[in-house]
Order: structure tokens, then sequence, then C-alpha cells
């Protein structure tokens, strides 16, 4: 088990990267840290793995105070988003380098490195120079090279930012399988949610060098606890419009008044609030009716294959909606090259955040 | 393209005249002058191999290529290392910028100082009598010490710590610009797999700047090989010869003994070899390429 206790990072020029940070890993879990650039995340993993020493604050592992332990004492791998092999090694002496530094006598090492580049498929590739390789290949050696001394926790930062979008899926599968099989604590940096919701057990969700939220994927993506968390997961991005609560129950948009269907936790009468909807939980007609109230101005609409994806607007509120209807595309179109209107019905599972604070008072 | 090229040619046209007329001419000028017997009458008269044979045959010529060498090989060693030393001290485990640019200013001083003020400075250092300086040092703590004459005494020793400082800067400057560059990520990971510092410097500092490494031994040995300011200002290839080499025996045998013809002939020799040993280098780093790919 991992547990960070009040970690606070502050860098040169008082610079707070990281402020009251608490997290609690459980053994073999696959933990997500995602957040846009300059959240902390990278400062949390560097602290981690005992690279950058925290300002305050405790790490412990198994209840075992590593806050001031070098890495090597830390029993853990790690993966960078550039790879870093050693560019003069060999693709094998690159896996059996930690085990090297180890004291692993060389036949033993050359068999075990052997053999986890047996098991990611780069066994062909041994006697290369890691200049030789593609991303990918080098992704696959620097994993190889994380797990060979089989650690107990294996840290992941950013590795698939730097490959395409084909290898970023392959890559993916590789990292999601070894961490089953192997069993090993997992922890991945990444700014890419869909990489997060993919991969992870539970993901936090940081911003401004503290977590948002800490939850499994699925719990982030259906209930948030915040705009902030709302916002950053799920693609198409959540749409929002803004509102004011009219009495307990109702709320108007532009002057539209609606029945507020959730359960709030609090009063939020006579005050701004903004609504949070998923583009797949609305639906819209295009003739105006008591389902379907509000005005939505279409901007432009995509054949995603599947369904369509309408862009619009609400008022001064940009709106993104997946339509499963495909026959009605060139309908759409029409409408769209118009500048036209259709009517929406904005669903039953939304979320409510207050304003000015940002917090989603829905009763889930 | 055509044009372009043209364009650049034009541009370079006045420095191809300026190194023609000041350094090609004279450089053919000396290889003819080698062949003759040249010398304060001024008196062009050609001998042929005279010269050249008179090379070998002068008693002096083996010392004097014995203390080129070792001249050459102990300075660029002790350069090169002292070099890596400060680079990865100062760029790799001195994380402060401001100290790390302080002592890198510090040894830049005897690369930019005047080299007869530095020589001058040595002497002042090493001078025999009682008041030269380390003289004096050393009977401060040792009220008995009597006085050495340090540049007759250890006239190798001195001539090679000499060039040793004045080198330094450059060579550390390059190193510790390579080592900067080194991708951060490199380090990060090798602390990861549980390397040591000196596991550090040795696998992924030195194999990283290997080329910065070969340059300065390549840039210090011709460096070497051709300057000999510091030793005539210094000992002036005394005493006895024991500093003299092989450019500064050029230099003596035409301007002191007015042996034009013969200085000429034995500059020509080192140039043949500074030369052989260029051509060998690009062969080297072009063959080492071309494995590569």
């Amino acid at each position: 088990m991992i547990e960070i206790r009040n970690l606070k990072k502050v860098f040169d020029h008082n610079v707070v990267a990281l402020e009251k940070f608490n997290l609690t890993i459980e053994d073999g879990q696959f933990i997500a840290l995602l957040g846009p650039s300059g959240c902390g995340k990278s400062t949390t993993l560097n602290c981690l793995a005992g690279l950058l020493d925290p300002t305050e604050g405790t790490v412990l592992f198994d209840g075992k105070d590593v806050t001031r332990a070098v890495p090597k004492d830390r029993n853990i791998g790690m993966v960078f988003q550039s790879y870093a092999l050693y560019p003069h090694l060999s693709v094998l002496d690159n896996i059996a380098f930690p085990l090297k530094q180890k004291g692993v006598a060389k036949e033993e090492r050359y068999r075990k490195a052997k053999k986890v580049a047996d098991t990611l498929q780069i066994k062909h590739l041994l006697e290369r120079k890691p200049a030789q390789l593609s991303g990918g290949q080098q992704q696959r050696v620097a994993l190889c090279r994380a797990i060979v001394k089989e650690p107990k926790i294996l840290l992941l930062d950013e590795p698939m930012s730097n490959l395409d979008a084909r290898l970023k899926i392959e890559i993916r599968e590789v990292i999601k399988s070894i961490q089953q099989d192997l069993g090993v604590t997992a922890i991945l940096v990444t700014h890419d949610q869909e990489e997060a919701m993919a991969l992870a057990d539970k993901i936090a969700i940081l911003d401004g060098g503290s977590i948002q939220q800490y939850n499994t994927p699925d719990m982030l993506y259906e209930c948030p606890k915040n705009l902030f968390v709302a916002n950053f997961m799920g693609n198409p991005p959540m749409n929002f419009f803004k509102a004011v609560m009219t009495d307990k129950t109702h709320f108007s948009i532009g002057g539209t008044t609606l029945a507020c269907k959730m359960e709030l936790d609090t009063n939020l009468v006579g005050q701004e609030i903004k609504l949070g909807i998923r583009s797949h939980l609305m639906t819209f007609a295009f003739k105006k009716d008591a389902e379907h109230p509000l005005c939505l101005r279409v901007r432009i609409v995509e054949n995603l294959g599947k369904e369509l994806l309408v862009y619009g607007s609400v008022g001064d509120d940009e709106v993104r909606i997946t339509y499963p209807d495909k026959s009605q595309y060139q309908v759409l179109k029409a409408l769209a090259k118009e500048k036209g209107q259709v009517y929406l019905d904005l669903g039953n599972r939304y979320n409510v955040f207050d304003i000015p604070g940002g917090r989603n008072c829905v009763v889930f | 393209m055509k044009g372009k090229d043209l364009q650049g040619y034009a541009f370079l046209s006045p420095f191809l005249i300026l190194v023609s007329i000041f350094y090609i001419a004279p450089a053919i000028l000396t290889i003819i002058m080698s062949f003759s017997s040249l010398d304060g009458a001024f008196l062009w008269e050609f001998v042929g191999f005279e010269n050249y044979g008179k090379i070998f045959r002068d008693p002096n010529t083996f010392l004097i290529l014995r203390n080129t060498i070792l001249y050459i090989v102990i300075s660029m060693a002790i350069i090169v290392l002292l070099d890596l030393f400060i680079a990865t001290l100062t760029t790799y485990f001195i994380k402060s910028d401001g100290w790390a640019s302080f002592f890198k200013s510090i040894i830049m001083i005897p690369m930019i100082t005047p080299s007869v003020v530095y020589s001058v400075l040595w002497i002042w250092y090493l001078d025999a009598s009682d008041s030269g300086f380390i003289n004096s040092f050393i009977r401060f703590f040792d009220t008995d010490f009597v006085s050495v004459n340090w540049i007759a005494k250890y006239p190798f020793q001195v001539i090679i710590i000499a060039q040793v400082v004045v080198s330094l800067a450059y060579g550390a400057i390059i190193f510790s610009s390579a080592i900067r560059s080194i991708p951060d990520n490199q380090f990060k990971a090798a602390h990861v797999d549980g390397a040591g510092e000196w596991e550090i410097v040795k696998t992924i500092i030195i194999p990283n700047i290997r080329p910065h490494i070969k340059f300065i031994i390549m840039w210090e040995t011709l460096g070497l090989m051709t300057n000999y300011l510091n030793i005539l200002l210094i000992t002036n290839g005394g005493p006895l010869n024991r500093t003299e080499v092989w450019a500064l025996s050029a230099y003596h045998k035409a301007f002191i003994d007015q042996q034009y013809g013969y200085g000429a002939a034995i500059s020509v020799l080192l140039i043949l070899v500074v030369f052989m040993i260029m051509l060998l280098w690009m062969f080297a780093s072009k063959s080492k390429k071309e494995g590569e790919e």
C-alpha cells in the first residue's frame, strides 16, 4: 500500500507545485494521475520515485517511511515519456542495466532480460541500439527495463504521449496486460482522460496542486464532484448551460422555465447555476412541443460513422449533441447551412453546479 | 541554385584571397626555403634534401622528439581528465548555476591572460631567489627551507603545469555544455535503476560526450604540437634542451641561429605530421559514421 500524507512541494521562486496532497493506493491497483500541464501530477510521481525531495509531508510504502529514501531503495520501475534509454547500450544491455546495478551475475541478468523481452515481443531486437528502433519499440524496451527487476511499483510518466494514435493503443494494451500479469501497483501520469479511463482502476484528477476527485473512472464520468472534473472527463466534453434557480424545483434558461429533475443537497433559490449534461443524454426534435421546449441554433453537423454530432448554441452556450438517427444527416446539414433551429430535451440525468463555487449539488 | 552558389563564392573570395596571401603563400615559401641553405646572408642556394638530412644527423633531434611526444601526451592526458572532472562537477554535481559559472569564470582567467603576462607570473612564482613566491611561501611554514631553483630543477613539470592551466577552460566549457545537453530523463532513469554516481559518470556522461572528448583530444594535440609560446617565455627550451620541443626548435634554428633553411625544414616536417593526423582523424570519423549507417 502506498500512502501519501500532506505532501507539499515548493520549487525555486516560491512556486507551489503541490499542497496538502493526500492519496492512498492499494496494492495491485492501477492508478492514474490526470490533469492539465502544471497541475502537479509529474511532481507527485517524482516524489514517489525519490527523484524529488518533498518540502513537507510523508510518503509511506507498506507503512514504511520512504520520504527521504533514494530511488534505488524504493523497489520501483519507471517509464518516461521520452523513453530515456541509454543510447550507447544495446537493447539487451539496456534491459539488463537495473539488474547489473543490483549486482546480479551476467548470465542470470541476460536470461531474465531475454525473458521479459520475450513477453513484450522484442526478442528479435536485442542486439540493436535504441536509435535503430521505432518509438513504439523503444517504449517496449523501456517497459522491459522497468519491470525486469520485478518492482513492487511501476511508475509511468506519460509513456504514450510521444506515440501516434495507433501505437498509443498498442502500448496501452501492453501496459494493461503486464500490469495484470505481474499484479504490480501501477501509477500512470497522463493528461489524456481517455487513456486514464481505459487503463486505471481509479483516477485522481489534479488541478492547481491538489486532488479534485479520486474515484473510479465511472464515478468521475457520471458523478463529477465539481465543474473542473466535469469539464475534464469525457469526449465530447460535457455541455454547460447558464441558468437561474427560480424556486426549489425549477430553473430558467434564457427565460424558459423548466422543472429540475435532480434532487439537490442545498437550497439554491435565486442563485445562478450551471447545468452540465453529457452529449448523449440529451436529445432534440424538429418541432417545438412541451417535451422539447428549448431552442438550439444548429451550427455544424458531423457524421461520426456510428452517430451524428451536432454543434449548436443555446443563447451564449455552445452545445454538442450526439444524435443516433443518421438518416437525418442531410436534413441537419441543410439546417446548419441556414442557421436553423431544433428543439432540445435536456433529458433526465444532469449535474447542477453552483456558481461561483462550481460544486456539484446533485444528490446521487 | 547555381546562381546562389556563385554568390556564396563571390562573398567568400576576399577571405580566400587574404588566406592565400598570408597563409598559403608563406607556406609554399617555407617549403621552398626548406630546400635552400638560406641564412643571415639571405642567399637562396638550393641544396636539395640537405636540411632534412641534417635533422636526422642532429644529435639533439632524438631528445627534442622525445620531449615533444612526452609533452603532448602528458599535457593532453592531464587536460582531458581535468576537463572531464571540472565539467562533471560544475554541471552535474553542483546544481547551483551561480557557483558553477563562478568556478568556470575562474578557470577562464589563465586562458584570457596574455601569454607574456602569464609567463612572467610563473617566472615570478618560481623564482630561484629567497624572495620567489613559492620559496617564501614554503619558508613561511618551514623556516629551515633552502630555496630551490624550481625552473632549473623541474623545467619539464613546470611547462606542463603552466600549459595545462591555460588549456583547461576551453575543454571544460565544451564538455560542460555537452553534459548539459544530455536529456535529464537519462539521469532520472539511471537513478531509478539503481546506478550510483560513479556508474552514471561512466555509463551516461562519458558515452554521451564521446564525440566531444575526441574533438578535444584532437584539438589539444594539434595545439600542443604547434604552440610553443609559453615554453619559449618560461624556459626558452632550457636548461640544456630539456624542454626544447619540435616547434620551438624550428623557431630557435630559424630566428636565433639564423639558419632559415634548416628551420623551415623542421617546420615542414611538423606541418606534415599535423596534416597526417588531421587526415587520419577525418578518415576515422568518416568510417565510423558509415559503420553506423
